[in-house]
């Protein structure tokens, strides 16, 4: 199990790194730039498009530095002040921009309506899993607190799993961009959730 | 009084005969000036040959039941004729090769001899055959190239003028061999010259239609290059990617006549290009890794 907790953190901080490659090609702030390169009909027809796009994309770095410290229970029993902190800013960073902005770029998903209905899935069920789970510790169920807050958390590493997965069906069977985009729209989350489910379930993580 | 008159008479008549003769040499032409128009009237008995030529390069190889015939698309550009001396070029995998020979007048049709400069090691292409006035017959020998598996050829060539066709489109689609039909990728097709596009790519025709990134953004890159250099087939670009060079010679339509016709473009086909061009950058620099 420690084994496994350091691969965890070594394997989460590669993706980690990846990520924010991802993001230092979005800064400086432009339009036309990284993904905006295949948008530019939203960019340019949808006014709330452009800052919305830039509010996910810069919230994801505060959201998934969750994954370093929140589930490691050592930490939490330790520094107990600084799980709080980053929760409240992992909480309100994803109620309060990275939610609502996946649900609003999420109904512009590139292919058609099977991806919009994943993403926007996929944002409601964050938005409902993370609102549970911060309304479940101020009512000291922290049981409740923890199922939720994995779950919450297994959503927001579909951001890494998406792009993995991509990488995978594009070295395997080498499809045309958006029928891939379709699959891994609903792969990047569902398993995720699936194992999150399991793991709760079997109780194999200890709540 | 009357010596006087004379001489005056005389004089009026000899100078109208010099201005007779001025206006002569006004309308036709001097001695010099003809031979040099019956020069260039020599010259331009072969100019008629001068231009595009294209058609096919059949060679048989193997033997009796297991033979099988090769058919190589050939394009040939006779540039000047004259007594001693051909000029010629023809066009070899993204790039045209100087060709030279010799012809023989027989009537109404030439006799002509090319072939490449290369050295003796490296000779490409030897030409030999009878030109008219439409149609090149006779044969090529090429060498060096281990594709084609009988170095001997029958061409036949028509003359061709280049023109520009915005509904000129790629060669229907067509598999190359049966292990690619065989894998049952129904979504993949090999062009001639072994180009693999996303079937429906084909029909997208940039010289005609404005394109939106919604129709753009389930291509891949090939798909992508192929919409764009059709653009610049259609103008007759001499392509100097080999995969294209290889693929537009096998449409019929195509002449490759110009190395830049950026000046040639459509106000559509430009604005088409730049969406073209980004979403092939996107494609280069996203598809195989992480990201989106």
């Amino acid at each position: 199990m420690k084994q496994l907790k350091w691969l965890w953190l070594l394997s989460f901080s590669y993706f980690f790194y990846l990520m924010l490659q991802i993001l230092l090609k979005y800064i400086p702030f432009n339009s036309d730039i990284g993904f905006l390169e295949i948008k530019q009909t939203e960019v340019t027809s949808l006014p709330a498009y452009l800052p919305i796009f830039y509010i996910h994309v810069y919230s994801t770095m505060f959201v998934l530095l969750a994954g370093f410290s929140q589930f490691n229970s050592y930490f939490l029993k330790k520094y107990k002040k600084i799980h709080t902190t980053i929760g409240k800013i992992y909480v309100y960073v994803v109620l309060l921009f990275a939610a609502p902005s996946g649900i609003y770029i999420g109904y512009y998903a590139n292919g058609g309506i099977i991806s919009q209905i994943s993403f926007i899935t996929l944002g409601i069920l964050w938005f409902y899993f993370t609102y549970n789970g911060i309304i479940a510790v101020k009512n000291k169920k922290i049981s409740v607190h923890q199922k939720m807050m994995y779950r919450s958390f297994a959503l927001a590493f579909s951001a890494i799993t998406l792009r993995l997965w991509k990488v995978v069906l594009v070295y395997f069977f080498e499809p045309n961009p958006i029928d891939n985009y379709i699959i891994i729209s609903l792969l990047g989350w569902i398993p995720n959730l699936l194992l999150i489910e399991y793991l709760i379930y079997t109780k194999k993580i200890k709540l | 009084m009357k010596k006087l008159l004379l001489l005056l008479v005389l004089s009026i008549l000899i100078s109208c005969k010099k201005e007779k003769q001025l206006t002569l040499a006004f309308a036709e032409p001097s001695e010099i000036e003809k031979s040099i128009l019956i020069d260039k009237k020599n010259d331009d008995v072969y100019s008629k040959y001068y231009g595009f030529w294209v058609g096919e390069c059949k060679s048989v190889f193997g033997k009796g039941k297991t033979s099988s015939i090769q058919t190589e698309k050939i394009k040939l550009k006779i540039e000047k004729i004259t007594e001693n001396e051909v000029i010629a070029k023809t066009l070899f995998i993204g790039y045209y090769i100087n060709l030279k020979g010799t012809i023989l007048d027989i009537g109404n049709k030439l006799k002509i001899e090319l072939e490449d400069d290369f050295d003796k090691d490296s000779k490409l292409y030897v030409y030999s055959f009878e030109i008219s006035e439409n149609e090149i017959k006779g044969q090529r020998v090429s060498y060096g190239n281990p594709t084609f598996k009988s170095p001997k050829g029958i061409i036949l060539l028509h003359k061709k003028e280049f023109n520009y066709n915005k509904y000129n489109f790629p060669k229907p689609i067509k598999y190359l061999d049966k292990s690619v039909e065989s894998e049952n990728n129904t979504n993949k097709f090999i062009l001639n010259g072994g180009y693999v596009i996303t079937n429906g790519t084909e029909k997208i025709n940039a010289s005609l239609e404005i394109l939106t990134e919604k129709k753009l953004k389930n291509l891949k890159k090939s798909d992508l290059e192929l919409v764009k250099n059709t653009i610049y087939a259609r103008h007759g670009l001499i392509f100097k990617s080999v995969k294209m060079q290889r693929y537009f010679n096998d449409c019929d339509w195509y002449l490759p006549v110009s190395e830049n016709i950026n000046a040639e473009l459509t106000p559509l086909e430009k604005t088409n290009m730049e969406l073209l061009t980004r979403f092939e950058k996107y494609a280069k620099e996203n598809y195989t890794y992480f990201g989106r």
